[in-house]
């Protein structure tokens, strides 16, 4: 059928099929900035604006819009001027990965036009419909208030750096209050319904400042990102952004049991279909066992995967794929391929799984490396330092806790997409959303049969991972059908796929048992570990050891011990999720502490710093629950911690005094109203020591730019921006003469890719090494042309090179005179970093609440973290990922769960039923960044992503305890357990 | 997507039309908010799609004293929030629109959506339970209306045969001062899933005295009155006993199911508290006490 409309104002007649929706009739015609992010529409990635009327076009017809008008992003920006709301996104940060920015303008765009005056709750509702995963809707408000009060003609206050006294001495850890005594109310007190100018201040974190803190031009100040501008229009950037001619739609065929033996399966209507083009399953792939975590080589067992097998361990594992000419005969074929199931009996709790006479989960004989898999155990891992027996002699008091966590999935917005095809060198080409493109490319070989050569993989910008695209999940398809075809396929998970049929975070069974002295010394701690790894073990072994590790080092205690099981069952599979076992560790460690207190009657802080590590502490356990073998290694040793002064600013900040005021705690005026608060002390990893590797590599260009190349995986965290203004900062030069490329398996160095943490500090201190060795070549190329003898004291500063004697010349002078003069050469350098240690950043993490005590509800009013990162590199880019971790985090503790029917099939797999905070339910947030200037970082930094994910369930769980004096040792707090907790039931 | 035929009527009458020609696979399309993504998940596979939404009999929104309130079945939830006449007499239907779904969703989907859609725990159908609201119904033996409480069958079952089409809903007038109540518990406070609600409105009579109307949202097969409350409140004074009797009625009208969502057991436990809450909320507008 013929739709007429109007697109951007320009009047058009478009052809499309009466079925299709209009968000692919627009990405058809070339309006990339609308984007896929769910079936059913809930993310709201599509929307557009109708008539002047934001709606989600992934839920409409085309026809529904025949005679309409409809606006999209890219109508925003006349050539290079963009739309002050575009403006505005890009200054306050609002923007990480990009995929749902376009909608958010529009959205802002929709309210914006009717209310030029709104309120902040008003923008929050007005953005309400656009689910993002990563800013925690902090800058996108700040962003949308701004750019109205410039649209109002008014100047808003520039952002200026909230810097803060200390609390704590400075350069010592004894934990002593200097004489800034906190004052009892926080110095800006905004309501989620406060005017415009009291939020615009919240772009920034607060500051406290090391006095030792290096002075620096572009590293530590907010710069916008480098990506940013192509994000704001909208411009074609990602996987799907990019269409060849002939490509193929592929989908899959996932298995409807939770276990059950394959033993046919007939092909043959599917494939009399016009236009299918292949069906790959068991029979006619080659069956090459592999393990699908993105780790380094050789990749941790077991190996329990072949690319299509014969037995279906979970609903939704792969049974079969269809390449066809569009996704409708694709989705048809499935339908028409007889698959005949043997059901077996499945289990799904992972107690369960380790009784005796439990369905045993993997029979394969070509199975390798699991312990003991006819007792579904995959992994039997133990640590220990001291005795703890003995420990639990010498205390005076033993406590022993048990905490239960649950399932949930990481939900980028762009869900995992992958376009494969042959090149004009017929190389096998991978462009895919992942957060690993050189595990990738080893990986997909063998089970391709592909020389790794033969083999390039490409991540453009990507929407979102969170670990979940830490996996070679989907690629190997792709190039099984590519191979097949001989033509262009693309594979991309709708949203139901993505949570049955990806990877999500590991649900555990913790124990805690702690010996303690009268005077709250602790004495001995045993952590016993029940993982739940579902159907395949891939990051099985890592995470849960990350679980033992973050559990037992928080504390100082002179008798530790980690006994974990990781156990198979019939559940999607866990895999890597931001935070990787802390959470779950911390979620136990914390929750308990906090018990141990009370019943020693101790205050709560006062008991958690007399026992937490402090500078010069060794971390004891490390060694023994590391990835590499680092035993005989000395023992990695604190450097710098600012965690009193975390906590510090953390209890001002929340009012932390009011938790004792029974008369806050129960507001007369409010019966059913109980309110408290909650904290929870954390600590994390930077990298992986001695295995993550990142390498860069910097040219100069004739105009004294530079191009920076690094293996680096930016998912939207700002890591292009941050490495760019390392390398800006070494060679004296402004962001933008930085030209990065990076995740490339072709054209950049190699790097482990984005996960534990580790960009930043890894990648980081690769581009810091090889800009600084680059320096040198310009300095002695200055020297050579200003004819100094001795070049060593040249400085690089705003473009120049200045010997000590005032003369200087320009970078550009230098590239033209390498380049084209004399004794011509390229100056260009490549280093690469891997770290023998992983400084830990510390956080003090705080959580007020209201419980409502007749329905169970839990109402997080305001959430408080205040980390120590090390020098913060760009403030913009660590605050947002403080705010959006924290915010996922709020989900994990508060609301989202994968809830199953009786037969293991989630019921629950698309947003709203499983539900993640909406930009109008957010409590207010605040973040402090507490500097401390780690030695081992490139310019002092440490990690930032991870961390925020640690503590806001224990926080959560304490606040829940200091309201309502009821102990939940279980998440999520939905309002029904909360109620069946209150009222024993 | 699976194919299927499209079109758009601009007539009640068309519409009429239409539908006497219709099978099992037509489907009538409102704001698709539903309807799309049921047939995207394969969970209906529909070979002819009827879109209401131009059709002007469906899309008005008119208020005159005498004949109350009509609202086509096609107009867009959004649209009761900008209207001064739904603010004035009928202000719990701008409180249940504002809690209802995000701007996106507001914009697309209708009135006659939530209705025809027929879920236990649509919030908007709730509402317009506490208002007497009457189903104006075409079909090809013409017009028929009935009561919205007769036109709810279950989930996902109306009173509407196959061949007909709910056209609009009328509230009729109400006479005095209106003020509302929706008190309601899901996961988070938007998201689309009510796990039970409760619907207070009252229209103030004389001096202390008042018409009541509550229904539920999540407490039963279909949203659901409760009249035994409502006489009740409307009995004598308005006093604790009164309150507490007639969340209890609300508690006893309640029939929940265990699903996936919630138990039984919790929803039953949340219909007198939201009740009691609907109903303090409704006569501290009213008179500035209860509370
Ligand atoms: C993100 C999101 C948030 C939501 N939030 C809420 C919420 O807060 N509260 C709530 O109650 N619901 C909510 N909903 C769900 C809502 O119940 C339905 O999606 C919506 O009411 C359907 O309206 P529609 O106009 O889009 O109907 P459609 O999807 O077009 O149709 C729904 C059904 O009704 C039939 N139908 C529609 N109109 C007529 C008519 N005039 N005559 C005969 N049959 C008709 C259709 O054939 C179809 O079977 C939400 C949905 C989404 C996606
Ligand atoms: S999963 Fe993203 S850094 Fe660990």
């Amino acid at each position: 059928m013929k739709i007429n409309v109007n697109i951007n104002g320009i009047d058009q007649t478009l052809e499309c099929a009466a079925g299709e929706t209009l968000l692919r009739v627009l990405r058809r015609e070339g309006y990339f900035s609308v984007r896929f992010g769910s079936e059913t529409g809930e993310s709201g990635a599509g929307a557009i604006l109708m008539d002047g009327e934001l709606v989600n076009a992934e839920v409409m017809l085309a026809a529904q819009a025949d005679g309409h008008r409809i606006e999209t992003v890219e109508a925003l920006s006349q050539g290079r001027r963009l739309h002050p709301i575009q403006e505005a996104f890009m200054r306050t940060g609002a923007i990480q990965s990009g995929y749902s920015t376009p909608a958010m303008i529009l959205a802002a765009k929709a309210l914006l036009d009717k209310n030029p005056n709104p309120t902040e709750a008003e923008v929050r509702d007005a953005l309400s419909g656009v689910l993002d995963r990563e800013t925690g809707y902090v800058k996108p408000v700040q962003a949308v208030l701004e750019a109205a009060a410039i649209l109002r003609g008014e100047d808003p206050t520039p952002i200026e750096p909230n810097v803060l006294k200390p609390i704590t001495l400075p350069g010592r850890d004894l934990d002593e209050y200097g004489d800034a005594a906190p004052p009892s109310e926080p110095e800006f007190p905004v309501g989620s319904d406060g005017p415009a100018v009291d939020t615009r201040r919240r772009a920034l974190p607060k500051f406290v400042v090391a006095p030792e803190a290096p002075d620096l031009k572009v590293v530590g100040k907010p710069q916008i990102k480098v990506d940013a501008l192509k994000l704001v229009k909208g411009n074609p950037a990602f996987v799907d952004d990019f269409e060849m001619r002939g490509m193929l739609h592929a989908k899959l065929l996932t298995s409807p049991h939770a276990h059950a033996r394959i033993l046919d399966i007939d092909d043959s209507e599917a494939l009399a279909m016009p236009g299918v083009h292949a069906v790959l399953h068991y029979k006619n792939t080659p069956r090459v066992p592999y393990a699908s975590g993105g780790q380094s080589h050789p990749n941790p067992p077991p190996y329990d995967q072949v690319s299509f097998d014969n037995k279906v361990r979970y609903v939704g594992d792969r049974v079969a794929v269809v390449a066809a000419e569009t996704p409708e005969i694709a989705t048809e074929a499935i339908k028409r391929i007889k698959v005949t199931y043997e059901v077996l009996p499945a289990v799904f709790d992972e107690n369960e799984a380790l009784k005796e006479g439990a369905p045993v989960i993997h029979d394969e004989p070509d199975l390798e490396g699991a312990y003991d898999p006819a007792r579904n155990i995959v992994h039997h891992i133990e640590a220990r330092v001291g005795d703890v027996e003995e420990g639990f002699e010498k205390a005076d008091y033993v406590f022993e806790h048990t905490y239960r966590v649950h399932q949930v999935q990481q939900c980028p917005i762009e869900p995992h997409i992958c376009i494969g095809y042959w090149d004009a060198d017929e190389r096998l080409v991978l462009r895919t959303s992942t957060q690993v493109p050189f595990h990738v490319r080893r990986m997909v070989a063998p089970l391709l049969g592909l020389p790794l050569k033969r083999i390039r993989v490409i991540k453009p910008r990507i929407g979102g991972g969170f670990g979940v695209k830490q996996e070679m999940l989907i690629e190997d398809i792709v190039g099984h059908l590519v191979m097949v075809t001989g033509r262009p396929v693309k594979l991309e998970l709708n949203r139901a796929e993505e949570f049955m049929s990806s990877r999500t975070r590991h649900p555990q069974t913790i124990t805690f048992k702690t010996g303690v002295t009268k005077d709250g010394r602790l004495v001995a701690q045993r952590m016993r570990v029940i993982g739940n790894t579902g159907a395949y073990g891939t990051h099985g072994l890592t995470v849960q050891i990350v679980t033992g590790l973050r559990g037992l080092s928080t504390y100082n205690c002179p008798n530790k011990e980690f006994v974990c099981d990781v156990v198979y069952t019939n559940i999607p599979v866990p895999g890597a999720y931001r935070g990787y076992g802390a959470p779950q560790a911390h979620f136990a460690l914390e929750s308990h502490m906090e018990e141990i207190a009370e019943a020693l009657g101790m205050d709560v802080v006062e008991f958690k710093r007399k026992n937490w590590i402090k500078v010069g502490d060794p971390m004891d356990i490390a060694p023994q629950l590391g990835e590499r073998d680092t035993e005989g290694a000395a023992l990695p040793i604190i450097m710098t911690s600012g965690l009193a002064e975390c906590v510090a600013q953390g209890m001002k900040a929340i009012g932390w005094e009011r938790r004792n005021d029974p008369n806050w705690r129960q507001p007369p005026d409010r019966p059913h109203i109980r309110r408290g608060i909650g904290m929870a002390v954390c600590m994390h990893g930077t990298a992986i020591p001695g295995l993550d590797m990142g390498g860069a590599s910097i040219k100069i260009n004739d105009d004294g730019s530079f191009n920076l190349l690094v293996g680096a995986t930016d998912l939207g965290t700002g890591s292009d921006t941050v490495l760019a203004q390392i390398a800006a900062e070494v060679l004296g030069v402004p962001l933008e003469d930085i030209i990065i490329y990076s995740s490339d398996t072709d054209m950049t160095p190699f790097d482990t890719g984005a996960y534990a943490s580790s960009t930043t500090y890894i990648s980081g201190m690769a581009v810091k090494k090889a800009a600084e060795e680059l320096r040198e070549q310009i300095k002695e190329r200055a020297g050579l042309m200003l004819g100094l003898e001795d070049w060593a004291g040249v400085r690089l500063e705003d473009r120049r090179a200045i010997a000590p004697d005032g003369r200087s010349v320009t970078l550009e002078e230098v590239a033209l005179n390498s380049l084209h003069h004399q004794d011509q050469r390229q100056l260009m350098a490549t280093a690469s970093y891997v770290s023998p240690e992983s400084p830990p950043p510390f956080a003090g993490q705080f959580v007020e609440v209201e419980v409502d005590i007749e329905t169970g509800q839990v109402t997080v009013k305001k959430m408080v973290m205040a980390v120590d990162c090390g020098v913060a590199i760009n403030p913009i880019t660590a605050s947002g990922q403080v705010e959006g971790g924290m915010t996922q985090a709020l989900g994990y503790a508060h609301c989202e769960e994968m809830v199953y029917d009786e037969n293991g099939r989630m019921v629950n797999p698309q947003f709203g039923p499983y539900k993640i905070y909406r930009a109008d339910e957010m409590p207010e947030i605040e973040v402090y960044l507490v500097q401390t200037v780690e030695p081992s970082g490139p310019f002092g930094a440490k990690a930032v992503a991870e961390i925020p994910k640690d503590g806001v369930a224990p926080a959560l769980a304490n606040a829940v305890y200091n309201a309502t004096g009821v102990r939940i040792r279980e998440i999520p707090f939905t309002p029904e357990r909360v109620w069946r907790a209150l009222h024993s039931c | 997507m699976q194919p299927f035929d499209y079109v758009r009527p601009r007539s009640l009458a068309e519409v009429a039309q239409l539908l006497e020609e219709a099978d099992a696979q037509t489907c009538i399309l409102a704001g698709g908010t539903h309807l799309l993504p049921e047939i995207e998940l394969g969970r209906i596979r529909p070979r002819l799609l009827i879109d209401i939404k131009a059709a002007p009999e469906l899309n008005e929104l008119r208020y005159t004293n005498s004949e109350g309130l009509t609202l086509g079945a096609a107009i867009p939830i959004s649209q009761l929030l900008t209207s001064p006449e739904v603010r004035r007499h009928y202000p719990l239907l701008q409180e249940v629109a504002r809690i209802w779904g995000s701007v996106q969703v507001r914009n697309r989907a209708t009135v006659g959506g939530n209705i025809c859609q027929a879920s236990p725990a649509a919030d908007m159908v709730t509402a317009l339970l506490c208002f007497d609201a009457e189903c104006r119904i075409f079909g090809p033996e013409g017009e028929r209306w009935t009561p919205l409480e007769r036109f709810l069958l279950g989930p996902g079952r109306t009173a509407l045969k196959p061949n007909e089409v709910l056209v609009s809903v009328r509230l009729p007038s109400l006479g005095g001062k209106s003020v509302g109540a929706y008190r309601f518990v899901r996961k988070g406070k938007g998201g689309h899933v009510t796990l039970a609600g409760v619907a207070v409105r009252a229209v103030a009579i004389s001096h202390g005295v008042a018409s009541w109307r509550m229904a539920l949202a999540g407490l039963a097969s279909s949203p659901k009155r409760v009249s035994e409350a409502e006489h009740i409140l409307e009995a004598g004074e308005l006093n604790e006993h009164a309150i507490h009797r007639a969340a209890q009625k609300a508690a006893d009208a309640a029939e929940p199911i265990d699903d996936a969502r919630a138990s039984a057991r919790y929803r039953a436990a949340l219909a007198p508290v939201l009740a009691e809450r609907s109903i303090r909320a409704v006569a501290r507008q009213m008179w500035g006490y209860g509370a």
